[in-house]
């Protein structure tokens, strides 16, 4: 078959996983229905991770594609990826994951039940604790199951087309930011030229708004998705390193290209509320060292947030007066305060202490 | 979708057939729902399930399959129990709802190249499935389903050229009279899996020969010989050439409960925990009494922690010791913790604190299976001189790896637990030594904390006494640190006489 006859096309970043890759490329070698090609990006690893790809590369050449380029994070070797494409539809795999073997043949019976085109194609991927080898659930499976299979029991059915015109659009921004959970159409891409932001950790994040906000009808797949490894050395999610710093940095990029294109008020207290998570995530995973740097950063992007925004973001979500507390100190000058944990705990101790006596 | 169904997927190109043995309560829906997300040549359902139960169940896949709804393997049968014919080549295994030990064990004439299981924790345990099945297995991952709680998994894979599951090493430096007590009680249990590495610190007893007669028994037993260079260098020698997946250090002055390693194994391979620990009992020489040492072994440690909160706890509040406990291989390699070998005493203290930093799972077996002798001469613990100064030495060390890694919550438990360590010492020490040990111990708490700070903090964590201490190190008031001390013999002599 030929390339140009194919659906789907998988864009794998790989930046030294030489332990992971093979399992990787080999859950693409042996899907139930071939009809995708996979392009490897080594974005210029300095162990085996090159050597195993290109291996792959040889003995599969109508299967497999590899490049090659300096290092200069995932987000570039993605923008790599995306200019090659020749399919109808692409998505991105993590080089430590591994793809579920019906995946490519899921997607195509999906897509057949729907005569228009979709722009995005949400996948409902699987968590593996490598730690504990223990399989979790993804984090928004409930909430995705709300949007688009409304009412359905296990049977598998059709999944509900949201169109920009739903009530329940917005809550598409809640989902998790990540890119490889969705299936593209190339040529939606190519309409409102989807880049990812290069030398920079989380970038997810600002295409994750960007590729929502322009989409016009989304879709599901419930039955099938990549699986993703937790616990492993390395992750950025899980070590404690500078890399966080970047959070600011991106949500202000995020803010900004938002009210630029004159975004919904309520758009951007969607926004806010997946800054917030991150926020909070952010505060208590960070080293001591970085911390109060990290919190800078956060007051900056907090302090050039407009009120109204805010407002908006409290009448949404019914914030407590926990969250209240939090987006204060972070506006105002005080925003050190929060940068012990024992502080941070003793506070909120005290907080509760006070509500109890207010309610009693 | 269940671990098993990940497992399968994750391998599909190896595994292609599968012996599937299911309960009675087998539901239609979970044999659908498993095969959507395998891809399997051979299916063979099996088990307690009736055949007509069974042959309906086939039906509706068959059915769901022309339909276009679902793949299925190419061949789908039922076989009883009785006349189970598996396939010739490498099959899996995968049991589920087998609830009794019955059920189980009379599966253990097959030889699976893999076996699944999803068990409940009531009815038989992931370890003697694991016994029964791990000859001729490639891997084996056994799921433990629990009540309230979360689910343990068992992953064991074999590994190519040897069958060691647990090192136990033993230091060893005159201590001849001991040595019989001790060794019997550990080969009591008389799994082929463990190996006991004595490590001849160049004792000028007889200890060698002693280990030797038993060595020429039990080929578990082996003999490391090496120059004398401290309790540090023959633990660190032995890790260096233990081939166990998990590793264990005992004192071959003291002696086991003959089930320790066998609950601590089972206990910590059950959930593939990093560390699994039990407590110890004191034991007095002079008359033969031995008592229980109170410890943390209780909830929510002999659940299995992963949170890294509780784990770090431990540091301050578990007492240091790092025999009756068994540590994975692949933790210590990985963070590269090994016994400071200049350290001649207290050498426990840097390790445990160490791998208790470094564990992302914790089990405690909740008894006291260590027996720990007291009142042996020229022993460690009764040092009262200067030689309590190494933990100057030691804490230096553990700023340089624990206090770099900059973890906030972690460096609080380090600073818990030098305060407590530096309060153990100033009672125990001898008057004339106490100014001079103050000095330091107030430097040394001052590297890993604000003054304010750490008194607030030790408050909260270890109580009043311990701050007491604290403040009195801290401003310098030694005359107090000396009365406290004399206030503590006292008590200790009235405890004596009542």
């Amino acid at each position: 078959m030929h390339n140009e006859n194919k659906l789907l096309t998988f864009i794998i970043p790989a930046y030294n996983v030489e332990r992971y890759i093979r399992e990787c490329l080999d859950s693409l070698l042996h899907q139930t229905v071939m009809d995708h090609k996979v392009i490897v990006v080594n974005d210029g690893s300095t162990d085996a991770t090159g050597v195993i790809a290109k291996d792959y590369a040889e003995k599969y050449p109508d299967l497999f594609s590899y490049y090659e380029q300096e290092n200069q994070g995932q987000g570039a070797a993605r923008n790599l990826g995306l200019n090659l494409l020749n399919t109808p539809y692409v998505t991105f795999l993590d080089s430590d994951d591994w793809q579920d073997c019906h995946f490519v043949e899921r997607l195509t019976q999906e897509l057949s039940y729907h005569d228009e085109p979709v722009d995005i194609v949400f996948t409902l991927p699987w968590v593996y604790d490598t730690q504990t080898h223990e399989n979790l659930e993804w984090r928004d499976r409930d909430l995705l199951l709300q949007l688009f299979y409304p009412n359905s029991g296990y049977e598998s059915v059709a999944s509900a087309v949201l169109t920009k015109a739903d009530p329940r659009w917005m809550e598409m921004y809640s989902l998790e930011a990540s890119a490889c959970r969705r299936v593209f159409r190339t040529q939606f891409l190519k309409e409102i030229n989807y880049r990812f932001p290069v030398h920079t950790k989380w970038e997810d994040v600002a295409p994750h708004f960007t590729s929502i906000h322009h989409a016009q009808r989304c879709i599901a797949l419930k039955s099938s998705g990549f699986c993703y490894r937790i616990n492993t050395a390395g992750q950025t999610t899980s070590g404690s390193s500078a890399s966080r710093l970047n959070v600011g940095p991106v949500f202000a990029n995020v803010f900004k290209i938002a009210e630029e294109e004159g975004w919904d008020k309520a758009e951007i207290a969607y926004i806010l509320k997946c800054f917030r998570t991150f926020t909070d995530w952010t505060v208590t995973v960070t080293d001591q060292v970085y911390i109060l740097p990290v919190l800078e950063s956060l007051h900056n992007v907090y302090r050039t947030v407009s009120k109204r925004y805010i407002k908006e973001y409290r009448h949404l979500f019914h914030v407590g007066m926990r969250d209240r507390i939090v987006i204060f100190l972070l506006r105002s000058p005080y925003y050190a305060l929060l940068k012990d944990y024992r502080i941070r705990r003793i506070g909120l101790r005290i907080f509760e202490r006070i509500k109890r006596r207010i309610k009693g | 979708m269940s671990e098993i169904e990940i497992f399968l997927n994750k391998n599909h190109t190896q595994i292609r057939k599968v012996v599937y043995c299911v309960g009675s309560e087998y539901q239609s829906w979970q044999l659908r729902e498993f095969l959507d997300h395998t891809d399997l040549d051979e299916l063979i359902l099996t088990g307690l399930i009736s055949k007509t139960a069974a042959s309906k169940m086939i039906n509706e896949q068959r059915e769901r399959a022309a339909i276009g709804k679902q793949h299925i393997p190419n061949v789908l049968c039922y076989q009883s129990l009785a006349e189970l014919t598996p396939p010739q080549d490498d099959y899996a295994l995968v049991f589920r709802h087998l609830d009794e030990p019955n059920d189980v064990f009379p599966l253990s004439h097959l030889t699976p190249a893999y076996v699944l299981a999803e068990i409940q924790s009531s009815d038989i345990s992931a370890h003697t499935t694991w016994e029964k099945f791990r000859h001729c297995c490639k891997h084996i991952q056994i799921i433990t389903r629990r009540t309230n709680q979360r689910n343990q998994v068992l992953d064991w894979e074999k590994a190519p050229d040897n069958n060691v599951e647990l090192s136990v090493v033993f230091p060893m430096y005159n201590v001849e009279k001991y040595l019989d007590q001790c060794i019997q009680s550990v080969t009591a249990w008389d799994a082929d899996y463990i190996e006991f590495l004595f490590v001849n610190d160049g004792s000028p007893d007889n200890s060698r020969e002693v280990v030797l007669k038993y060595a020429a028994k039990d080929p578990r037993v082996k003999l490391l010989d090496k120059p004398n260079g401290g309790c540090a260098s023959a633990r660190q020698w032995g890790l260096e050439r233990a081939k166990g997946r998990y590793v264990g250090f005992v004192d071959p002055d003291d002696f086991i409960d003959e089930s320790m390693f066998r609950k601590l194994l089972r206990a910590a391979m059950q959930g593939d925990y990093d560390i699994s620990y039990c407590g110890h009992k004191e034991y007095y020489e002079s008359t033969g009494d031995s008592s229980n040492a109170i410890d943390l072994v209780g909830k929510p440690y002999c659940d299995g922690v992963t949170d890294t909160g509780l784990i770090r706890d431990l540091i301050a509040f578990r007492r240091v010791s790092i025999w009756r406990a068994i540590y994975k291989m692949e933790m210590i390699r990985e963070n590269n913790i090994h016994f400071y070998t200049e350290i001649r005493r207290f050498d426990d203290l840097p390790f445990f604190v160490e791998t208790m930093a470094a564990a992302r799972s914790v089990i405690s077996v909740p008894e006291y299976l260590y027996y720990y002798r007291l009142e042996r001469p020229g022993q460690d613990v009764s040092a009262n001189d200067e030689r309590l100064y190494v933990h100057f030495p030691i804490f230096e060390h553990l700023n340089d790896t624990i206090a770099s890694q900059h973890n906030a919550r972690l460096t609080d438990m380090l600073q818990v637990c030098k305060v407590g360590t530096h309060r153990y010492a100033l009672e125990k020490i001898l008057p004339q030594y106490i100014k001079e040990y103050a000095i330091q111990a107030r430097k040394d708490i001052a590297t890993t904390g604000t003054f304010w700070r750490s008194l607030l903090l030790i408050r909260r964590m270890s109580g009043k006494e311990h701050a007491r201490y604290y403040w009195a190190i801290m401003t310098r008031n030694y005359p107090k640190l000396k009365r406290m001390a004399k206030k503590k013999v006292l008590a200790e002599e009235r405890k004596a006489k009542w």
